[in-house]
């Protein structure tokens, strides 16, 4: 039986309108205090420059070059994509959204606000990268799909293990330990698929399957989240 | 539209320490029950297990709505929780934090409805304003309004007078009457003026 046919109420039955919803919301509290965006900025910025000036003298090889990159990406993500949740506990506004939203809902809403969190850090940090590290990037369009696809499933992993750690009294240090592993293959790959898009001999058939495999990885992970994420979220005991 | 609510035998226990034993009431379409008790005595935990955010650890407690037993997931979006523990979004407006309860619970967002509820708390001249910048009174009347406004069948309601002045307690008054011609109301109070508002009283013992 649904809300209207029990309370007369009208009732917009789009699930996409809730997710919007949580979307906006996280956006607007951003926008309105700058504190992930400002943190996940510094921590990125800093270390890329610190790997520019120890490195100056010694030009990197591509492995390194890409290695670094999603070294940086990974602890920027690490560093500020857990404060969605944490704030929501911190602030004692998690259970009034535990009362109103969907679970899924939530998941999605917030997934989506860590990709464009970590979309906000990459179109800072790759361009410096390429200029700092005297990167060439030889196949740009599937260095872009790389990077796309990567944030995607960093993003993925980040929200569900956020919501973890956020109900936990050790957040930080949780965060990154419980996410490490299960991101372990999407590193690698994407370490790979990024050595490749730099390099120009490389071939269209070699890259495609491990872009492939990165993508596999994003909808493994959002699949598991979306069906996980009640159960994680809901703290009935 | 017919509601109520029957609480069997709720049992609640944190390990070894028993917090709720074998509590039982009822509540009508129309009524408002009063829980008291000592400080311990379990009221925030029966209110966190009424609003579906808890689970009773034995017992049941039923909302039933025309005949029909509501289950967990509808339950959440049948109830108005305001407890101290709960809160609403400080770096938004009063208007965005109601309008963003009232999309996630996938109901049509009026903005003229908006305005009479915060007409009604005295919170017209604040529309725009953050709720963070608020006084703790204030923030209260924006909880209140972000439980009443979706018309919920049961609103439950956690030492609702805490930090309000004397127009927000007829404020609290005037939404209690209001949720009379709604559906069920359950105060969880201590404040003599409060144990007033019900009909009913269930004192809980420590």
């Amino acid at each position: 039986m649904t809300k209207s046919s029990l309370s007369g109420r009208k009732r917009n039955p789009s699930f996409w309108r809730s997710i919007g919803a949580i979307f906006g919301k996280d956006l607007a509290s951003e926008l309105r205090t700058r504190f992930a965006v400002n943190t996940l900025l510094l921590f990125s910025v800093t270390s890329l420059t610190i790997v520019s000036f120890s490195t100056a003298r010694t030009p990197l090889t591509k492995e390194a070059q890409s290695a670094l990159l999603w070294i940086v990406i990974f602890f920027s993500a690490m560093t500020g994509l857990a404060r969605s949740f944490v704030r929501e506990e911190e602030s004692g506004t998690a259970d009034a959204l535990r009362l109103t939203a969907p679970a899924e809902s939530v998941f999605l809403g917030k997934f989506a606000f860590n990709c464009v969190l970590l979309l906000c850090v990459e179109a800072v940090v790759v361009p410096l990268s390429l200029i700092f590290w005297a990167v060439s990037v030889d196949a740009p369009l599937f260095f872009t799909v790389v990077l796309f696809a990567g944030n995607i499933g960093l993003s993925a992993v980040a929200t569900l293990m956020a919501a973890i750690v956020a109900q936990t009294s050790m957040q930080a240090g949780l965060f990154a330990v419980l996410s490490f592993p299960v991101l372990i293959p999407l590193l690698f790959t994407a370490v790979r698929a990024t050595l490749l898009s730099m390099d120009a001999v490389r071939q269209v058939g070699e890259i495609a399957p491990v872009i492939r495999m990165l993508f596999v990885f994003d909808i493994v992970m959002l699949t598991l989240g979306f069906l996980l994420f009640d159960y994680i979220w809901r703290d009935r005991k | 539209m017919s509601t109520s609510l029957t609480v069997t035998n709720l049992c609640k226990q944190f390990e070894h320490r028993v917090v709720l034993r074998n509590v039982s009431f009822s509540v009508a379409n129309g009524h408002a029950l009063v829980v008291t008790g000592p400080n311990g005595s379990g009221k925030t935990t029966l209110m966190r297990i009424l609003s579906g955010l808890m689970l009773p650890t034995s017992g049941a407690a039923s909302l039933e709505i025309d005949g029909t037993v509501v289950d967990f997931d509808e339950r959440r979006r049948e109830v108005g929780f305001v407890t101290p523990e709960v809160h609403v979004y400080p770096e938004l407006t009063p208007v965005e934090n109601l309008k963003f309860f009232h999309t996630v619970r996938g109901l049509e967002w009026d903005e003229a409805e908006a305005a009479h509820w915060l007409r009604r708390v005295g919170l017209d001249a604040r529309r725009d304003d953050p709720v963070g910048n608020f006084s703790s009174g204030m923030k209260q009347r924006v909880k209140l309004i972000c439980a009443l406004a979706h018309h919920p069948s049961l609103l439950l309601l956690d030492e609702p007078g805490a930090n309000l002045d004397e127009r927000g307690r007829e404020s609290l008054s005037g939404m209690v009457e209001i949720q009379r011609k709604r559906g069920m109301t359950i105060i969880a109070t201590n404040d003599p003026k409060e144990l007033t508002l019900g009909d009913e009283i269930v004192a809980l013992r420590a």
